[in-house]
């Protein structure tokens, strides 16, 4: 049990995308939400890569923001090394935020362009009072740039004088800088050249290697994925609908959705293997299909599978939220 | 080791100044270059009103009443110690000038700058929070929006007026300037602010700092602040002009500046009696001044707001 | 020599900034055959949308091509005039760009804009240009075409939308069409969905296509060939199968080699250390040389010339002075 860093518990969260009170009660319109992650459990274990996979609208960003704090969570419950926490005092958050950071998508937009790249590095260090004196900020400062590749001296230069894989090595520097145990990545590479995102992925590996880091790693690239996780969830329209080693997934794919993502990965040992083209496109979260959400663009669907919600069938193999799973 | 990286860093500050597309798009405009040069002339010789000066307005005792409404002295009919005339109490209306001016960008610039400080606080925090604090300041911004400045004004300048009975007038007429014209500027700020904050705000910078839990107060203030400063400053160069107008106004309706102390806009409106019996030079030379003034403090705005968007460069 | 449908030789573009001219696209040349796929692949800054845009005159001014020459069935056009260039586009050169939202216009319905580009290109009566346009729908996939087509681009779903950009693209039939990332901004289920229908109606159509992408997966199933950009150069191009199989220039096989597949085993992958150097800081000699393992002296001195490799052309100094070896 204790072997679980992060312990997610039937987590949803509901947007009201409703318009302005005003406006509904003139048009007589009803509350409009959004489901954006809908019951979904998980665990991830301490220094294990846990995946998130899914495509637009599958919630996993939403997931992440839920996790670290940015967004409330409309119900569920969220454990971190065992604690409950929605259930803490505002002192001992101060603490447990330190533990867990997230490193964002846009390399551009995440780092705050009038600051100094030291300062933005030294900016959790101040928050949780681990640099004290001006000597000893500076010095782990320089450590960190080093650490992720960079040199000390690009310390006093601006973001903008980086190109995107190195504002990711600063972004990843900050994120360090409080020696947080438990890294959110939120599609890190999905904004870089393929050639840079070969350089962050490897320093991400080096890094858990030499932290015992724990990641949760979002993202829709499921090459990278299988490069980087141990586990591997599937989203589809907000529901958890397979977790698996990321072995057996790559292997025997039970879920039709993660049949055909697998299925949609170009092909780029050209071995000309044929394909099962996928069919349909991702329905609109606002009014989701009935049933199971997928039920629309599976091949295995009947009347039972749109009349009803698939619960997640867990087993030696993962878990599993199919009726025709086998 | 820390010394070390500051004078780094001062150099590389005139390095940046000097490599900057604002300091290139600057040199490459002939009209900018001329603007800043004017106003900044305009400014010098209001500082330093004392020294140019060549006669003291405030000075009752150098006064005399001999000497009022003469002409500019090349006219033949002047005095020579007068080189633009006297006016109605025979100062010297090139001192009262250099006098007046500073009176006018002295209001100009304090106004923008509370005007600044307020409408920049509200549009952050209403940008930043959100919900009914944002719809309470947007209203009030909306409500007095519908309402033209220089009303708003004279509202404030009334009720102040009133509130205060008109005592001490010579004293409180600075001050009260200051806040009537800033609080009719304010909203230009706030919905700047708001807007340019909105966009900030869902930035993944600001959702980092939040993810350490840094306090809203601290994240407006150190992330968001100075990234939404940009706009800001060109509204603020270009409401310069706009605030030294609605003085001038202000003070040509006899609710601004008090005849001893007269701005631009008094000396305008002191003239302006004067107008029809010829006397001419009372009223033109601080209009002119006014006009070139205000004229190259807007060109210098509108430099800016272009210099500024990415956009047109 | 009527194989040939486009000519790209030399190709130079330069943007006059106040630190200089950047150039942009330096010396690019190659050739297009009837019906033929060419992939432009290359990180951002490579200049892969740039020779694209230059191709139809598309370059935003203070840009300009300052040399070469594009020769499109025989005739030049890189030196037409404005209205003559747009006459190109849209009758012989389509384009599909990776948001479909900039090429159609929100207030108008798809039929109308279908119909208008019909129109304005082939002599057809309103009627005929609407069933050629529900025609063209059908085509793409879009499911009840006769029907969807009076609906506005906001009502389409991203991969709809894209379809019908495709079709608009192909509706004066043109020669050419040009798509700039035309699934980046897509989900990974459409992705592959679009990338058939754009290689179906091309083929079908006998439509060459310049697919410019960032995207090898793409361009493995996409692309009859490729050319492989860095730094505003053509390192290497030749027949898909042998670039991304057997690369011969080094930055080809590093980047080859870096990107993650579903069948590699390894740990790490391999990486290419550094970055692509900004156009304002390029060295001189071979651009890669600063992160190439096999950098000669050669390299940090003189720019390598093109070299034919077999099927492929490489411009890289270990073809020519290690080759032996």
């Amino acid at each position: 049990m204790s072997d679980n860093l992060l312990e997610i518990k039937d987590l949803s969260r509901i947007f009201d995308i409703s318009k302005p009170w005003l406006n509904r009660l003139i048009e007589r319109e009803d509350r409009r939400l959004l489901r954006a992650v809908n019951d979904v459990s998980l665990n991830i274990k301490r220094g294990e890569t846990f995946a998130l996979v899914g495509e637009s609208g599958s919630g996993k960003s939403t997931i992440a923001k839920v996790i670290v704090g940015l967004l409330a969570a409309s119900s569920g419950e969220i454990r971190f090394d065992g604690v409950n926490l929605a259930e803490q005092s505002p002192t001992a958050m101060r603490n447990i935020r330190r533990r867990y950071q997230m490193i964002f998508q846009d390399p551009f937009a995440s780092l705050n362009p009038r600051w100094r790249v030291r300062d933005i590095i030294a900016e959790p260090l101040r928050k949780f009072g681990m640099g004290d004196m001006e000597g000893s900020s500076q010095k782990r400062v320089d450590e960190l740039l080093e650490l992720v590749g960079l040199s000390a001296k690009d310390g006093s230069k601006f973001p903008h004088e980086f190109s995107g894989g190195q504002r990711q090595r600063i972004a990843i520097a900050r994120v360090l800088s409080s020696k947080p145990e438990f890294i959110v990545c939120d599609e890190p590479t999905s904004a870089l050249d393929v050639s840079v995102q070969a350089q962050i992925l490897n320093l991400m590996r080096d890094l858990q290697d030499d932290f015992g880091l724990t990641y949760l790693f979002i993202s829709h690239d499921l090459s990278v994925v299988r490069h980087m996780a141990n586990r591997i969830g599937v989203l589809y329209l907000g529901r958890l609908v397979e977790v698996s080693d990321s072995k057996e997934m790559f292997r025997n794919p039970r879920h039709p959705y993660t049949q055909m993502l697998l299925e949609a990965v170009p092909d780029l040992d050209m071995t000309g293997r044929t394909r099962v083209k996928a069919a349909g496109e991702i329905p609109n979260p606002i009014t989701p299909p009935s049933g199971c959400t997928f039920h629309p663009r599976c091949p295995l669907a009947d009347a039972h599978c749109k009349a009803n919600i698939p619960p997640v069938v867990e087993s030696d193999l993962g878990a599993v939220a199919c009726f025709k799973a086998t | 080791m820390s010394t070390d990286y500051q004078t780094n860093e001062a150099k590389s500050l005139l390095r940046r100044v000097l490599d900057s597309d604002i300091w290139y798009s600057f040199k490459k405009s002939k009209v900018t270059m001329v603007a800043a040069g004017v106003a900044l002339i305009i400014f010098l010789a209001a500082l330093l009103a004392p020294l140019l000066a060549p006669h003291n307005p405030f000075d009752l005792a150098s006064l005399s009443l001999m000497d009022s409404l003469l002409p500019p002295s090349w006219t033949g009919m002047g005095d020579p110690r007068y080189l633009l005339g006297t006016d109605d109490q025979g100062r010297d209306v090139l001192s009262t000038i250099l006098y007046g001016s500073r009176i006018s960008i002295a209001v100009g610039l304090a106004s923008v700058a509370f005007a600044a400080v307020l409408g920049i606080t509200l549009g952050l925090v209403a940008g930043y929070m959100g919900g009914a604090v944002d719809a309470v300041i947007m209203r009030v911004a909306d409500v007095q929006l519908s309402f033209p400045a220089i009303l708003i004004a004279l509202l404030i300048d009334g009720t102040i007026s009133g509130l205060t009975g008109g005592v001490n007038r010579e004293e409180t007429a600075f001050t009260v300037l200051v806040i009537s014209i800033g609080l009719s500027f304010w909203v230009q700020y706030a919905r700047t602010v708001r807007s340019s904050t909105l966009v900030e705000r869902d930035k993944e910078y600001v959702q980092a700092a939040r993810l350490i839990g840094l306090h809203p107060f601290l994240i407006m203030l150190r992330h968001v602040l100075p990234n939404v400063m940009g706009p800001v400053l060109v509204i603020a160069t270009i409401n310069l002009a706009l605030a030294i107008i609605t003085e001038a106004t202000l003070s040509f309706l006899g609710v601004g500046m008090p005849s001893t102390q007269p701005s631009l806009g008094t000396m305008i409106r002191i003239g302006n009696d004067f107008l029809f019996s010829g006397e001419w030079w009372i009223t033109l030379f601080p209009g002119a001044l006014l006009a070139v003034l205000v004229l190259a403090v807007n060109l210098l705005g509108d430099w800016l707001r272009d210099a500024l968007n990415p956009k047109l460069r | 020599m009527s194989d040939v449908l486009l000519s790209v030789r030399d190709m130079v573009v330069d943007f006059p900034t106040r630190h200089g001219l950047l150039r942009a696209v330096d010396h690019v040349s190659f050739d297009l055959s009837r019906g033929e796929v060419l992939g432009l692949v290359g990180e951002s800054g490579a200049g892969k949308s740039i020779t694209g845009a230059a191709i139809i005159g598309l370059i935003e001014p203070p840009g300009h091509i300052s040399g070469g020459t594009v020769h499109l069935d025989g005739s030049r056009i890189d030196n037409l005039g404005m209205e003559e260039m747009r006459r190109i586009r849209g009758k012989r050169v389509g384009m599909v760009f990776q948001d479909p939202l900039t090429s159609l216009n929100p207030l108008y319905t798809i039929a109308k804009q279908l119909i208008q580009t019909i129109r304005t290109h082939l002599d057809l009566t309103e009627k005929q240009a609407r069933a050629r346009a529900i025609g063209l729908l059908e085509e793409v996939g879009i499911p009840a075409a006769d029907k969807r087509i009076d609906d506005y681009p906001h009502q389409f779903s991203g991969g709809m939308r894209q379809r019908v950009v495709i079709a608009l693209a192909l509706c004066a039939g043109p020669e050419l069409i040009i798509a700039d990332e035309p699934t980046t901004a897509l989900d990974v289920s459409v992705q592959s969905q679009i990338i058939d229908v754009l290689k179906r109606m091309c083929a079908e159509h006998g439509t060459a296509v310049i697919l410019i992408t960032h995207d090898m997966g793409v361009i493995a199933e996409a692309a009859d060939r490729v050319a492989v950009l860095y730094s505003g150069r053509i390192a290497e191009i030749g027949p898909v199968r042998e670039v991304i199989k057997q690369a011969k220039h080094p930055y080809t096989k590093g980047l080859m080699r870096s990107i993650p597949t579903l069948t590699q085993t390894n740990d790490r992958l391999t990486q290419i250390p550094g970055t692509m150097p900004r156009i304002t800081d390029r060295p001189e000699g071979c651009a890669f040389a600063p992160r190439c393992g096999h950098v000669m002296d050669i390299c940090r001195s003189q720019q390598p010339a093109t070299r034919s490799v077999g099927n492929c052309e490489v411009a890289c100094h270990l073809e020519t002075e290690g080759g032996a070896s």
